[in-house]
């Protein structure tokens, strides 16, 4: 299943947003016009559905309330709108529509409750909410049915959907150091923090193919990296290769002494091959070299070959956005006075001429998005 | 007022500011909304083609430096394959784009710190514009144009370590226009090129 479409009301900096979504999505703006934003609407509703610890209230307060989710340029009309479209891999027909309207009481303790949940399966709305029992017990609006078990039979498709969202902003110290950072384990290890016990928990045959996968991914970018495997030391999970040098068996490695790019690419390609939910990369191309970041866009193409993952990957990078990619996977992040927009680069007539032209997508779009006169900059200090 | 959106392909920091100041002064209608600046003139010449093809879209300008052209035309035969369209501006700066700066001696005199004696008349003779600007900066009685502008010894670097962003500011600030089309032919012919642009779809 991948998301086929999102309608957005009001969600932070995007005060409309509707566009159509393929298996692979690139998204692409200046710093502060949302990129981030954009995927947090996945994570949104990943909490929402999340069994452990999930549902509407505590989806919103991980996000300090509604009024720091709404969007500042909503005015007339406050409600936050989300609406996502599930379609069957090429499908142009959604199999699924979930949509939510979310609100704020207007006096006493502020809370945040449903203004509407619908789900369509096929044409048909099977869930349409606020009901008869809610206008009876007004209470019931502050949780959505998707969260429940008992209420979403009919839809658990969805739920088990949105739960395996995976979110990844790999910072390779996190992963080298876990100990040296406190604080809590943030939702679904986006950082990387718990990616060795990740991998400790696959059960061995998966494990050991995936890193037989990955180390044949790692060898053109890092050639003198060999036999990638997972040990177990007294209860800790380690990864471990050979890496070659002038001795003839090489030196043993352990991922604190991995460099920052080769565990960047070992967690990005495991979390490519885990599972088949939607998966969100938040700049992949960060401690790269040029080179590699230049095969990222076709490694995770052929990824999805494997499994049908849909990929969402936000960027700053002209060299990710090669010729291999295209206009349509494109979704350029214009912020404006109302808001930011999104488009799809393919949507632009002047974009369109430069990728008629010759030129990659990265080439016509990554100018577009840098702001002008970014070189005084510099004697600002 | 129709607003005539504009998008522009320079090869180095300092022709984009000195491109987005020219623009924008040509025509309060002009506006440029992007300005594709990758690699060098190298890169310029490799996708020559590909903006010209690209203005039919949208009004392109382009600058490059001339410098081992004979002359503008020659450049411009050598690099472009096809006739350039209507919308497409091709534009080079005789020598360096550093010689439209010097064109405004009295401005860049009292932006470096130097005498305006010491600024050629005719900048566009320069054989080599930027030279003659480090030249001038290491001359400067401030400490920060000298800094900034003048490559440190014994460095491989050709330009100071700030040299855009100090001269850009120059540019964006300080930069007479109608003096400087006064003393470079090439500036004056990009600034009529402008102002005489009409848009054609």
């Amino acid at each position: 299943m991948i998301v086929s479409k999102l309608i957005l009301k009001n969600w932070r900096n995007f005060r409309n947003v509707d566009v159509a979504l393929g298996e692979r999505m690139f998204i692409v703006g200046a710093n502060a016009s949302g990129k981030s934003n954009f995927l947090d609407v996945f994570r949104f509703l990943r909490d929402i559905a999340k069994q452990q610890g999930g549902g509407l209230q505590k989806a919103i307060e991980d996000r300090d309330g509604l009024s720091k989710i709404r969007c500042l340029a909503a005015r007339r009309y406050p409600d936050v709108e989300i609406e996502v479209h599930l379609s069957d891999g090429d499908s142009e027909i959604s199999t699924y529509k979930y949509a939510i309207g979310i609100r704020q009481e207007a006096r006493g303790h502020r809370q945040p409750f449903l203004a509407y949940e619908k789900v369509w399966k096929g044409n048909d709305l099977i869930l349409s909410r606020p009901d008869s029992d809610d206008k009876k017990d007004s209470e019931r609006l502050k949780q959505t049915h998707l969260e429940q078990i008992n209420s979403n039979m009919a839809f658990r498709d969805i739920a088990r959907f949105f739960e395996s969202v995976l979110y990844l902003h790999l910072v390779p110290q996190l992963l080298k150091f876990p100990n040296a950072f406190s604080g809590g384990q943030s939702d679904g290890d986006p950082f990387g923090k718990e990616f060795l016990k990740r991998v400790a928990n696959t059960p061995k045959k998966t494990r050991e193919s995936r890193l037989r996968k990955i180390e044949d991914s790692l060898r053109h970018a890092v050639p003198q990296l060999k036999e990638l495997t997972f040990i177990d030391e007294k209860g800790v999970p380690h990864l471990q290769a050979i890496y070659e040098h002038w001795r003839p068996s090489g030196a043993k490695q352990r991922e604190d002494q991995f460099s920052d790019g080769t565990l960047r690419l070992v967690g990005l390609f495991w979390s490519l091959l885990e599972s088949e939910s939607l998966l969100l990369l938040e700049e992949p191309e960060l401690s790269l070299n040029a080179g590699i970041v230049r095969q990222l866009a076709g490694i995770i193409h052929r990824s999805q070959r494997q499994k049908k993952r849909q990929v969402f990957i936000s960027t700053h990078s002209a060299d990710l956005l090669t010729k291999e990619v295209g206009g349509e996977e494109t979704l350029l992040l214009l912020p404006g006075a109302e808001g930011t927009e999104v488009k799809q680069a393919s949507s632009i007539e002047a974009v369109r001429a430069m990728l008629e032209s010759g030129f990659s997508v990265g080439e016509a779009v990554i100018p577009k998005i840098t702001p002008p006169q970014m070189e005084e900059l510099s004697l600002g200090f | 007022m129709k607003i005539i959106y504009f998008a522009a392909a320079v090869e180095d920091e300092l022709s984009e500011i000195t491109t987005r100041q020219l623009i924008k002064k040509s025509s309060p209608r002009f506006t440029v909304t992007v300005c594709y600046r990758v690699g060098g003139s190298g890169y310029l010449k490799s996708k020559i083609d590909g903006f010209n093809n690209a203005s039919k879209a949208m009004p392109f300008f382009v600058l490059t430096d001339l410098d081992n052209y004979a002359c503008a035309t020659e450049l411009k035969t050598a690099w472009l394959k096809s006739a350039a369209h209507p919308n497409f501006l091709f534009r080079v700066a005789v020598r360096e784009v550093e010689s439209w700066l010097l064109a405004d001696a009295k401005g860049i005199a009292m932006f470096m710190g130097v005498s305006k004696d010491l600024i050629p008349d005719t900048p566009d003779a320069l054989p080599n514009p930027k030279a003659k600007l480090i030249e001038l900066a290491k001359r400067s009685s401030k400490r920060e144009i000298r800094e900034d502008i003048v490559p440190k010894k014994n460095s491989t670097m050709k330009i100071g370590p700030n040299y855009n962003a100090r001269l850009g500011s120059f540019v964006n600030h300080a930069w007479n226009l109608q003096t400087a089309i006064e003393h470079s032919d090439s500036l004056k012919r990009a600034f009529n090129a402008l102002k005489n642009f009409k848009p054609t779809s």
